[in-house]
């Protein structure tokens, strides 16, 4: 079972919001996206994002969808409400210095690495 | 790797003609200006941006070919626009990330 | 935020007073006899006017086109500058601030919040003048309704009734660009239908479309409101903006298809998904639209508690 903290360590992540789930509940389904209309199709739980969308809109499409977390890449930094919001609504936040097609190669050799 | 030999492994469908480029990484996004700034020479784009300024932006970046995710269609002005810039565009029903887990198999860049 | 001085719009405000406002359109309670001047009349007729019919202000019209406003005010300037004799063209407030008879009473009543005019011109779509709205028209017309309600209210108490209870109603002003706020409207929302225990698949197809209601109006509209009604079977969201309307509805509703700009892409949104994404959630998805503005309803049922 791969955690939110997993993929902290495993991509080197900086934490901007730790949430109550972020070492307990596993990440089944990740949705890797820019564009949040897309995210909101998402219909699995336990979700993870994967986007280099840094605004308040990602948490918020985030909660619709009850993601889990969030994982920003290329070194994104959060931008300011972001963690607040984020806080708010319970979802992890972390961001990855790996791009975003390498983010998607290493949580998917993770989550699949576990079914072996 | 050229663009058909990846393609022979990928199995998606290809909407132009098939320039004989190399493609030595990849990179997922669907911000032209992250695009833009951000990704690699001889590279495959996979994104869910099908429109005509996607071939400008990948042309400036040296992206040789791209990635349609989610069935997209591309827009008449896309195909001719982009086989004019020598770039390659193929279309798979997979998402960004199903996309990308193919992709990095397929050049063998898994981590 | 700015503390509302006209307090209609808390959440607690009861349904048929949200239905006043938001239900009926201008008009329906502006005054149609409207008292209007020609540019080339004088200062001095205008005083005689306004002292014999008792009024404050009129419109200044030619051919049914408005050109100014003259006020009480202007009269007492031209007075005290002894430019009785003049035309009122000169003395007229040009480019006045107007209001559309197809607007919902709830805009007349953030136009007298925001502005200091006792009166507004109204306008039809060809852009003539049609009537005037004082805040008079306003509180008759509220006076009216809420006589007819209360009466049947009370006719309902009498025979022992309960009247419709559980109701919640929320609005929500969108503004455009405003990228900031897009998204408040739909976690409120949320948060609520979580306090009743609502199922978890039914609270994300509501959240979503709301959420995509907010995010077009803020791209690609001058600026709406949402009303969230949320009865015991279902959530009904109903938009409306102030245009510029949707061209082809049909090719706005097909996946993928977008008039965004590189700007709003950048922005993450104008993936052509929006309006699919709200048809695709919701039960019952009705659109319209024109120059003048984009309406669409939609309803999320609620099944039945278990």
């Amino acid at each position: 079972m791969i955690k939110i903290e997993d993929i902290t360590g495993a991509l080197s992540c900086t934490e901007y919001n730790k949430n109550t789930n972020f070492c307990t509940e596993p990440v089944k389904h990740v949705a890797a996206s820019d564009l949040m209309s897309e995210v909101l199709v998402a219909e699995e739980e336990n979700l993870m994002l994967i986007t280099a969308l840094n605004t308040e809109q990602t948490i918020r499409t985030a909660h619709i969808v009850d993601a889990l977390g969030i994982l920003l890449v290329n070194g994104k930094t959060p931008q300011p409400g972001m963690v607040r919001l984020a806080e708010e609504f319970d979802i992890a936040l972390i961001s990855t210095k790996k791009s975003m097609f390498e983010s998607c190669a290493a949580v998917h050799s993770m989550l699949n690495g576990e079914n072996d | 790797m050229n663009i058909k030999e990846l393609n022979d492994k990928l199995k998606f469908e290809l909407l132009t003609k098939c320039p004989d480029s190399e493609i030595k990484k990849a990179y997922t996004s669907d911000l032209l200006s992250d695009v833009m700034g951000n990704a690699p020479d001889d590279s495959v784009l996979i994104t869910i941006q099908a429109h005509k300024n996607t071939i400008a932006v990948a042309s400036l970046a040296g992206i040789n070919a791209i990635i349609l995710c989610n069935n997209r269609k591309a827009p008449e002005d896309m195909l001719p626009a982009a086989e004019s810039e020598c770039i390659a565009i193929l279309q798979t029903g997979l998402n960004q990330f199903d996309a990308s887990v193919t992709v990095a198999r397929a050049l063998d860049l898994c981590s | 935020m700015i503390k509302k001085l006209i307090p209609v719009y808390e959440n607690q405000t009861p349904l048929v007073v949200l239905e006043l406002i938001q239900g009926h359109k201008i008009s329906e309670i502006m005054s149609r006899n409207v008292v209007s001047v020609k540019p080339d009349v004088t200062m001095r007729e205008v005083k005689l006017m306004m002292k014999d019919r008792g009024i404050s202000g009129m419109p200044v019209v030619r051919q049914k086109r408005l050109l100014g406003i003259i006020s009480v005010e202007d009269l007492l300037n031209a007075l005290e500058d002894g430019l009785m004799d003049d035309s009122v063209e000169k003395h007229m407030s040009r480019n006045p601030v107007i209001l559309e008879e197809q607007m919902p009473v709830s805009f007349a009543i953030d136009y007298f919040e925001n502005y200091s005019f006792n009166r507004f011109p109204v306008l039809n779509e060809s852009k003539e003048l049609v009537g005037m709205l004082t805040d008079r028209d306003i509180i008759m017309h509220m006076i009216k309704v809420m006589n007819g309600e209360i009466g049947r209210l009370e006719e309902l108490a009498k025979h022992g009734h309960h009247t419709e209870i559980g109701n919640v109603i929320r609005r929500y002003a969108v503004v455009q660009n405003d990228f900031k706020n897009a998204g408040k409207a739909s976690s409120e929302i949320k948060a609520l239908l979580q306090e009743h225990d609502v199922d978890r698949k039914i609270i994300r197809a509501a959240a979503t479309a709301i959420y995509e209601l907010e995010i077009n109006q803020v791209v690609h509209s001058l600026g709406g409101e949402i009303v969230c009604r949320i009865s015991d079977d279902h959530v009904e969201v109903l938009a409306r903006d102030r245009g510029p309307g949707i061209k082809n509805i049909d090719l706005a509703l097909s996946e993928g298809f977008s008039t965004a700009t590189d700007w709003i892409r950048s922005m993450g949104f104008g993936a052509g998904m929006g309006l699919p994404n709200i048809k695709r959630v919701s039960d019952d998805f009705r659109i319209k639209s024109s120059e003048s503005g984009t309406e669409i309803k939609v309803i999320i049922n609620l099944p039945e508690d278990s």
